[in-house]
Parts: C-alpha cells; structure tokens; sequence
C-alpha cells in the first residue's frame, strides 16, 4: 500500500490516462475510503466532506495525464483530497451543523453514548481549530497512518518538517484536549 | 504540558520514525527522565484520543460513490498545456535534431566550397567585388568578406598551397565535429529516452 503502484494498478491508470472511464471507476472504488476519511477528517462536516471526495476524484480525473507513478498512487490522491477539503472549506466557511455530523458510535447505554459524542465533539472542534498545516499532518499520520516519508510525499514538503509540525500539532491539541485526556 | 530535552524526539519515537541508534538514545533518557516519560504517556494519549474520538467515520455506499464521480467525469482527461507541449516537442525532437544537422551541414559545405575557391582564385572575388579591401555595408557582406580576407590570407602562403587553406579553415573541420559530437549525443540522449519508455509501457501492459 505504501510503494509505488503495481501491476493491475499500474495498468488501471494507463488505461485511465487514455480515458477509459471504467479503470478510473474502479479507482475510485479501491481509493475512496481513504480519500473521503481524508477529507472527513479535514473539514469536520459529513455533506461538505462527500462532495469534497468527489471533487477530489474529478480534479484527480482532469489531471490523471499529468500522473506519474515515481510516488505511490494514494499519496498523490491525498494530495488533491487536501486541496478539495481546503476548497470546500473556503466556500462553506463555517457551515458545520452539528446535527448532521455522522461521528456518533451506536451505544447501548444512554450516558456512555452522551459521553462518547460529547468526546467526538471535542476532538472533531480542536481539530477544525487547528492551523491547517498541523491539521493535514495529524490527520495523515493519525487517521490514515501514513509514515512520515509518505506524508512528505503527499504533502510536498521534507520529513524534517513533517516531524517539527507533528511535535507543533501534537502540543496543540494536547493543550486544547488536556481536560478531555483527563477524562481518559 | 512541558517540554524537555528530547520532547521532540519522542513523537517520532512512539511512532517508529527514530533510527535504532536515536531510539536507543531516547530509550536511555526515558528510564531516567520522569517528565519525558510522562509526555511520551500523554502523546500515547492523544493518539488513542484522537482515535477514539475520532466516531466511526464518514460510511458513504461504494457503489453509490463510484456512480455519482463517474456521472460528473468530463468525457476525457485534460492533458495540461505544458504537457501537450512537451510531448510534441519529443516527439518532433529526432526530426528537428537531424535537420538541423543536415542544415549545418549545408552550411558549412557550401561555405567550405567558397571560400576555398577563394582562398585558392583570389581574381574570383576581384572579379565579383567581394575583395577584402572594400568590404559591403551590412552583415551578409562584412562576413563574405572576414572569409575572403581569410582565405587570401592562407593563399598567400601561396595559392594553390592545399595546406595553407587547410591551417587557414582548420576550425571549419573542428566545428563539424564539435557539432557532430553535440548531435550524436542529443540523438542517443532522446533514443535513450524513447527506449525508457518503451520499457515502462510494456512493463505496464505485461504486468496486466
């Protein structure tokens, strides 16, 4: 998962490339857990983070001839989720509703579901309170569990950075998370 | 929330990025070091956090995401400008390479034939007013001339001297090679190119 792209992947895109739909399809159907949790996880917002997904598939579309598989595929895709997400961000510019937020694991015990929405809830408003810069790198590593080289990859920056915006990130939300992390 | 010596390190140590030798490192200051533990245990905590906190996810029906990207695809993929124009221009590469070439080559073989005939009958360039002494205005004469002079300078030495004309227009053979040089390696660099990619396509259709 983490190489360049091989075999039927490799042919998927070529054939993508040229314009054939159907591979392309069936790229969007291996990519697009990752992409959307990508981008989930970035804007914070169930509506905002479908449409971002798919606008992400389109604009990986449009630009699939300029792809080359020197750097593995899913990184490339996360790059484009970003900027889908910043974008979709920028227009929707704080549309979040909480009642839509699709964040909420079924529970059994009223008090423990509370609890356990009122966490999700904090941990889903530091992270879109975050710095967008130490937000892409949290969300790489911690959601999608991306090694730091990958992330450098993906975001176009050195591993030295990706580790210096880790340690900022990983302060952050241990200071906008300290009484939640009490509570563990 | 503190930080310590070796804070920085300790992200990258909980998640396996340190070389052996920097994690021994960090190893050794942790059994000695009660702050840094503490902060590995509350970076440890967040990750669990934010996992935890994290819900199960945005689930979004594959099938009904597969269909409606498909719907909105334009009908073909858009090559970007440069790459468009990067393609032709490989692809017209070995036809501008070797009639460039085959231009130089010209050039110089009919400048060649000139002024050696010059060099070699200095009356012909008496006879049509191209004589060093009274050069033309402008940059098509003044060069004829710079040649002219050139060769009657070699003929000097004495006009049927092959020689003399061969010292004179040593640079002529020169600048064939050094171009010849330039061209073979810019033929060979493009072929070594075209094979690469031949390579890549059949890596990819092979592997299907």
């Amino acid at each position: 998962m983490s190489g360049k792209p091989t075999g039927d992947e490799l042919v998927l895109i070529a054939d993508a490339q040229q314009g054939d739909k159907g591979a392309f399809s069936e790229l969007v159907r291996r990519h697009h857990r990752g992409v959307i949790s990508v981008v989930y996880r970035m804007c914070g917002d169930a509506d905002l983070a479908e449409d971002a997904a798919q606008e992400a598939f389109i604009r990986a579309w449009q630009h699939l001839p300029g792809y080359r598989p020197r750097s593995p595929f899913r990184n490339w895709l996360y790059r484009i989720a970003m900027n889908a997400a910043y974008d979709a961000l920028r227009r929707e510019h704080e549309t979040v509703d909480p009642e839509t937020v699709v964040l909420v694991s079924p529970e059994a015990d009223p008090a423990a579901a509370m609890e356990q929405r009122e966490r999700e809830e904090r941990v889903r408003q530091a992270l879109r309170a975050m710095p967008p810069a130490s937000r892409e790198v949290i969300v790489l590593r911690e959601y999608e569990g991306l090694s730091y080289r990958e992330i450098a990859d993906t975001l176009d920056i050195p591993v030295g950075t990706v580790m210096s915006r880790l340690n900022y990130a990983r302060r952050w939300l241990r200071q906008a998370l300290i009484e939640t992390m009490e509570d563990l | 929330v503190t930080v310590h010596a070796l804070s920085d390190r300790l992200g990258p140590y909980l998640d396996g990025e340190l070389a052996e030798s920097q994690a021994r490192r960090v190893e050794a200051h942790l059994a000695a070091c009660s702050r840094c533990r503490a902060e590995l245990q509350e970076i440890s905590t967040l990750s669990a956090l934010l996992v935890e906190g994290a819900g199960p996810g945005l689930q979004v029906p594959t099938e009904r995401f597969v269909a409606q990207v498909t719907q909105h695809l334009p009908s073909r993929p858009v090559w970007p400008v440069w790459r468009q124009a990067l393609e032709l221009g490989w692809q017209a590469a070995p036809w501008t390479i070797l009639g460039g070439w085959a231009f130089a080559q010209a050039v110089l073989l009919v400048s060649g034939v000139i002024v050696t005939a010059f060099a070699m009958i200095p009356e012909i360039g008496d006879a049509i007013g191209w004589a060093p002494s009274a050069p033309g205005s402008g940059w098509p004469s003044q060069l004829t001339g710079l040649l002219v002079r050139a060769g009657l300078a070699a003929a000097a030495g004495g006009a049927t001297d092959v020689f003399g004309v061969v010292a004179a227009w040593g640079w002529l053979p020169l600048v064939n090679l050094a171009l010849l040089a330039l061209v073979t390696l810019a033929y060979w660099s493009w072929l070594a190119s075209w094979w690469a990619r031949r390579c890549a396509r059949t890596a990819v259709n092979g592997s299907g």
